[in-house]
């Protein structure tokens, strides 16, 4: 028998498709216009810059920069919680626990 | 026009969702209106934005109502529910030991609309801000509450929704404990300081303690479920900032596999906390027993012993 709270769950998740965004209420998209701009006489695009080198574990960052990608940038961590001081150290996020 | 007709669609879904779970938990006693609680155990029912809500409530045997008591929210995970949450999280226990009213509240088809998190309270905007809101102030004519005393805790999405009450409900919550979730989210705008501590394990592969990213170019949150978290420790340096605490940081290894950092010196009294566990798994109930758990795992530090020995102890 199925429990009444496991098929609510089920229930919901097949009615997720109710679910609309307010944003999909904008009558009407924007308008993006773009204009050439003439550049320079015989100037060049600038260089692409160099690809950065594979990590490796001499040149990998900081485990404390290795910052997850979110909706927002959080900024760089304060030096006292980069210090461990007398704590033993946490692992490293690629190493198994 | 469209858009209207599918809200007041999906409202009265998730009503009629809400009252069919709620009416799965046997019934107990109506509880009375007016600081008139008994010790026992009550489910209560309110409406909020247009749901009916529950919620679980123990009172511990020692309770008269002569004297305030503190009030503690304990928040289930995703996929869970309150009754799941009393059984496991240890505060049952607790709140006979140290005499605190302690209460469960049901999420929306078991979730919270917590930030990036979770499907389906997520996805639809479920307002448990408010719904919580209410709770504790349910809770305060019912029975004889410390305003100074209110506490908040949770685990994984429940975690993430104590925290949210932190930034959202700072003007009735003293502190918050938040298990397995960061805060995540940069609009945290607290309308007074407010003590958070969150415990976190570097082996959950759940919500990663080092925080994620969405893969394959995939948005961080997709229909309510997080697929890009913040770390915990960005979340620690982000309640710091919140809270106005000094650069002076408490270090403690609680034991080997266990360490606590912690500003201790931060406006109105505050903390902001980070409790550790090198290894470790999602769920830190010892025991637990459900979705991906056998009840093999054996938590370092009891959760909810270490809240009330530490942070939970006195008002702040």
């Amino acid at each position: 028998m199925i429990d009444r709270r496991t098929l609510a769950a089920v229930l919901a998740i097949l009615l997720s498709g109710c679910d609309v965004d307010p944003a999909a209420d904008v009558a009407a998209p924007a308008a993006v216009t773009i204009q050439a701009v003439p550049q320079a006489g015989g100037a060049k695009p600038a260089p692409e810059s160099a690809p950065q080198a594979a990590p490796t574990p001499k040149n990998r960052p900081p485990l404390t920069e290795m910052a997850p990608q979110k909706p927002f940038i959080d900024p760089p961590l304060p030096p006292e919680l980069l210090d461990d001081d007398d704590l033993i150290p946490l692992p490293s996020p690629t190493q198994p626990s | 026009m469209t858009h209207s007709l599918f809200k007041a669609l999906r409202v009265a879904l998730i009503a009629g969702l809400a009252m069919w779970a709620a009416s799965a938990v046997p019934a107990s006693a109506v509880p009375c209106a007016s600081n008139c609680l008994q010790p026992g155990d009550h489910q209560i029912t309110i409406w909020s934005s247009g749901l009916l809500r529950s919620y679980l409530v123990h009172v511990p045997e020692g309770y008269t109502g002569q004297e305030k008591v503190p009030l503690l929210l304990d928040l289930h995970g995703f996929s869970s529910y309150a009754a799941d949450e009393r059984k496991w999280s240890g505060q049952l226990r607790e709140s006979d030991r140290r005499g605190f009213i302690a209460v469960w509240p049901d999420g929306v088809a078991l979730s919270w609309n917590a930030y990036g998190c979770c499907f389906l309270g997520n996805a639809l905007l479920v307002d448990d801000v408010a719904f919580l809101r209410s709770v504790i102030v349910d809770m305060k004519r019912r029975s004889n509450i410390d305003d100074s005393r209110v506490y908040v805790t949770g685990i994984s999405n429940g975690g993430g929704m104590a925290q949210r009450m932190a930034c959202e409900a700072a003007d009735i919550v003293t502190a918050v404990v938040s298990i397995s979730f960061p805060l995540n989210s940069n609009q945290c705008r607290p309308a007074r300081p407010v003590s958070v501590t969150a415990i976190a394990a570097t082996g959950d592969g759940t919500i990663n303690y080092y925080g994620s990213s969405a893969p394959l170019g995939l948005p961080n949150a997709l229909l309510g479920l997080p697929l890009g978290v913040q770390g915990a420790r960005e979340s620690l340096a982000a309640w710091k900032r919140l809270d106005g605490c000094s650069d002076k940081l408490t270090r403690i290894q609680l034991r080997t596999d266990v360490r606590l950092e912690e500003y201790r010196h931060c406006r109105e009294g505050t903390r902001a906390g980070l409790v550790t566990i090198t290894g470790g798994t999602h769920v830190l109930y010892s025991g637990y027993v459900g979705l991906g758990y056998t009840g093999d795992y054996v938590s370092p530090i009891d959760t909810a012993t270490y809240m009330w020995d530490n942070i939970f102890r006195d008002g702040n």
